[in-house]
């Protein structure tokens, strides 16, 4: 029993709770995200962007590393893929003030305008709180209700008498229990939509996957859309106002 | 217009006069008269021209008509008839007199003809003679002049006699001032009558000048004083600051005052009964003279921050609190105290780079008035937060101001304060230098990017697509199963003696060989035999629920047949208990292998039949 304890149960807790990766990149890649910002200070941009590509390409998703490369594509006049950085960087690290600010920096420069949903106070409200917690946070908060449901029932079986105060903290885990791990489900849904920048200076959204189709509306440079279907070569893309389209496949790159 | 009741009196003993002493006239000829109160007149002044119109028959006579040169204002009339009735030889003749009067302001400087007024009567135009009237330019001097509404005139001399008895004065206090200076001018009644409702006619607007009352009579305050050997009753009307505010020679205006003369109890002989009107009194105006002041322009050379201030000034300066935190405002309270006018007084220069940022400051202002002087004191509170923590030194504030006693530019100075900054929680960063002025964005360009790093980590994967976090929730799940097991085990403790007895089995029978392994080890045959078989028999009793005492070898081979025990795990048994026997029957003969390996067989045996009973 002791030894299936220690085999199993201790590296889950580490990882989970404590958060150490156990991936961690090789010293050469690190060496290379180095170069880069080395290149980025010294204003080759150029040069950093590929430095830092070539980290990704190897297969180490860090934010750091997305959100150097949008600075340095910024820097460089890409705007689109600068976007594209910074959003990739943004999905690994949510809660990071400067991707924040500067794909919004980067937003303000690019031609097309998302029009702001004109929302009530309480939509508003929920909104923020919702936005408040990241993914990661909210899998701990559903996490430590968990554990906390557990030692109450386990509190419950030994010393059955006190009814009334465990059934009450049962009932209260419970509901947060739910309310958290409903959070984090919608969320993920969310996070797991498949999205999209376009990166070319405009591109030509059809009324179906192909050049015969009509044209519906025209993106630019910077936008991010949402990709419901993928059909050779032509994904269905869907504007925050709801306005839907065929597009190239290579006009964009997902985040 | 009703007759007051004096006139009604005067007119009824003209009626019994002209009864007493009757004279001819032609009873049906219209005579008209025209005459004016004076024939020279100042501007603003009222002229009344009055035209007497005699008739001898009654109502028949319209009124008459006057033109109004240009020049002149018509502000009203008013009429008044009186009759005579006269017998001469037994014949009665009646004859009727119809003054009108004809109040005309003079607005123009100039010579103007009154009249001739004219009526229609009986199919003729009848014109009365003309009046030629002077309209001068008001003079400066002092003057009283009868009010013409009364009626009554008054001769020349008359007038000068009054004049003498009754004036006002105008006195300033200097004739010279430079912009700014205050001049005080003091306004003063002397009579030598007994004076009825004083009221003020025309008041000055003093233009060019900031105007200031120290003092304004509410009601008359007789005091007596003696000019030129006669003596006077005298009160004072106003007292006013001046402040001029433009160069040059500026004349102030006249100060008007109405009032009655009252001229004592009149005799009026015989028919005199009036009850109400006991006295006489003559409506007068009173004017002020003229007064020139010539006002300097201030002198070139003005200090830097000179805004306008003419006095005598001090300043001073205190904050409250004198110790602070850093970011804790200190209210700066600057006091400018003297003689002068006030509201001239522009803020005080703040002293420059002081290390504080100072708030517009909140202005209060007390005037006070000494005599004539007008001073007081005007305060600047500021709030000002010092940017700097340690012994800061508020530097002073400096005014610069004209006094023109001395006829030079001064600067004053407050003390500089001394505070005690102490640094607070939220310190504000002088930026370069820059103090009081907070920091504004130049321009805006995206966050600098991330510092190096010595590890990197892979980020692609969230917590909750991790399997390990998944896995982790089972943590609670097994240690709820666990405790409810480890409960239910509790409980079948305490009640089944049977569960009880299997679950001590094992621990007893260990706990019986290790004593037995104790024993072989001390080279006691018997007892580890001994020992050995108990081991073996308890437990196969533990794991039935029988008594082990009793419990022979027999009945043990037949209980595990009946349990479905191997046979060779059977014999192995009954092996076990033959050789204990056989040992304990002929100690000495057993070496410690034999020993040994029955112990290895009986451990064996335990955990043969703990898996099948």
């Amino acid at each position: 029993m002791r030894t299936v304890i220690e085999r199993l149960l201790y590296p889950i807790v580490a990882v989970a709770i404590l958060g150490v990766d156990t991936v961690v990149a090789s010293e050469a890649l690190v060496a290379l995200y180095n170069r880069g910002n080395e290149y980025y200070r010294a204003g080759d941009y150029e040069a950093a962007i590929s430095a830092y590509e070539r980290v990704v390409a190897q297969g180490l998703y860090n934010g750091e590393v997305y959100y150097n490369l949008g600075n340095a594509y910024f820097k460089n006049a890409q705007l689109g893929r600068a976007i594209l950085s910074y959003e990739r960087a943004l999905m690994l690290m949510p809660d990071d003030r400067d991707v924040l600010a500067n794909l919004q920096f980067a937003n303000a420069q690019k031609v097309d305008r998302e029009s702001e949903d004109e929302v009530n106070i309480l939509t508003r409200v929920l909104q923020s709180f919702f936005a408040f917690f990241t993914l990661d946070e909210l899998a701990v908060i559903v996490c430590v209700f968990v554990f906390c449901l557990g030692g109450v029932v386990v509190c419950w079986i030994f010393v059955p008498v006190r009814r009334l105060l465990w059934g009450g903290l049962v009932v209260v885990f419970v509901g947060g229990l739910l309310s958290s791990a409903a959070m984090l489900a919608f969320k993920a849904h969310q996070h797991s939509i498949p999205k999209a920048i376009i990166l070319v200076d405009e591109a030509i959204g059809r009324s179906g996957p192909g050049r015969d189709f009509l044209q519906v509306f025209a993106l630019h440079e910077g936008t991010k859309v949402e990709i419901e279907r993928v059909e050779g070569g032509w994904l269905l893309v869907r504007l925050r106002s709801g306005l839907g389209g065929w597009v190239e496949a290579r006009a964009l790159e997902r985040i | 217009m009703a007759m007051h009741g004096r006139e009604r009196w005067i007119f009824l003993c003209g009626v019994l006069f002209t009864l007493l002493w009757a004279q001819e006239t032609d009873a049906q000829s219209v005579m008209m008269r025209a005459s004016v109160d004076r024939t020279r007149v100042e501007v603003g002044d009222l002229i009344q021209f009055t035209v007497a119109v005699e008739a001898a028959q009654m109502g028949s006579v319209s009124a008459p008509q006057v033109p109004t040169p240009d020049g002149l204002q018509l502000t009203g009339s008013t009429s008044s008839t009186s009759m005579s009735v006269n017998i001469v030889n037994g014949e009665m003749t009646t004859k009727r007199t119809t003054t009108y009067h004809f109040s005309f302001r003079a607005q123009r400087t100039g010579t103007y003809v009154l009249g001739p007024a004219q009526l229609a009567h009986g199919g003729k135009t009848i014109r009365s003679d003309q009046v030629r009237v002077e309209v001068v330019k008001r003079s400066g001097r002092p003057q009283t002049r009868p009010a013409p509404s009364t009626g009554r005139s008054m001769g020349q001399s008359e007038i000068q006699e009054i004049e003498k008895n009754l004036f006002l004065q105008a006195i300033p206090e200097k004739r010279a001032v430079y912009v700014g200076e205050q001049v005080g001018v003091t306004y003063k009644l002397f009579t030598r009558y007994d004076l009825r409702n004083v009221q003020y006619g025309q008041v000055p607007t003093f233009t060019g000048f900031w105007t200031e009352t120290v003092f304004d009579a509410q009601r008359l305050n007789m005091q007596r004083e003696v000019v030129d050997g006669r003596a006077f009753n005298t009160a004072l009307l106003k007292r006013l600051a001046l402040f001029p505010t433009t160069a040059g020679k500026q004349a102030l205006e006249q100060l008007e005052v109405n009032c009655e003369i009252v001229a004592g109890r009149r005799s009026r002989g015989l028919f005199d009964f009036d009850p109400f009107g006991a006295f006489d009194t003559q409506q007068v105006t009173v004017r002020s003279g003229e007064i020139e002041i010539e006002v300097k322009p201030l002198p070139a050379g003005a200090p830097k921050g000179f805004g306008g201030a003419v006095g005598q000034f001090e300043m001073r300066a205190e904050a409250i609190p004198g110790k602070v935190k850093a970011g804790d405002p200190v209210a700066v309270k600057v006091v400018v105290q003297g003689a002068g006018n006030l509201h001239a007084i522009n803020e005080p220069v703040r002293p420059e780079r002081s290390g504080f940022k100072f708030y517009d400051p909140k202005v209060n202002l007390e005037t006070q008035k000494r005599g004539t002087r007008l001073g007081g004191q005007k305060t600047f509170e500021y709030v000002a937060i010092p940017h700097k923590t340690g012994q800061v030194i508020l530097p002073p504030f400096t005014l610069a101001y004209f006094d023109p006693a001395q006829e030079r530019y001064k600067t004053v100075q407050t003390k500089p304060i001394t505070l005690q900054v102490t640094p607070g929680e939220q310190m504000p960063q002088p930026v370069d230098g820059l103090i009081g002025e907070e920091v504004r964005a130049l321009g805006s360009d995206i966050q600098y990017i991330k510092p190096d790093r010595l590890h990197l980590a892979d980020q692609s994967l969230l917590l909750y697509q991790r399997s390990g976090f998944w896995l982790l929730q089972l943590v609670p799940l097994l240690g709820v199963a666990g405790a409810y097991a480890y409960r239910r085990h509790r409980v079948r403790l305490e009640g089944d003696v049977a569960y009880a007895r299997r679950r001590r089995s094992r621990t007893e029978a260990q706990r019986r060989l290790s004593k037995a392994k104790g024993l072989m080890e001390a080279g006691d045959s018997a007892g580890f035999h001994g020992e050995v078989h108990r081991s073996l028999a308890q437990f196969v009793a533990d794991r039935t629920n029988r008594a082990a005492a009793g419990l022979t070898a027999d009945q043990i081979g037949a209980v595990l047949v009946e349990r479905g025990v191997e046979a060779q795990v059977i014999a192995g048994v009954q092996d076990v208990f033959g050789q204990c026997d056989q040992a304990r029957f002929a100690p000495g003969q057993i070496s410690v292998e034999q020993m040994q390996e029955l112990f290895t067989q009986t451990e064996d045996l335990i955990g043969a039949l703990e898996r099948c009973i």
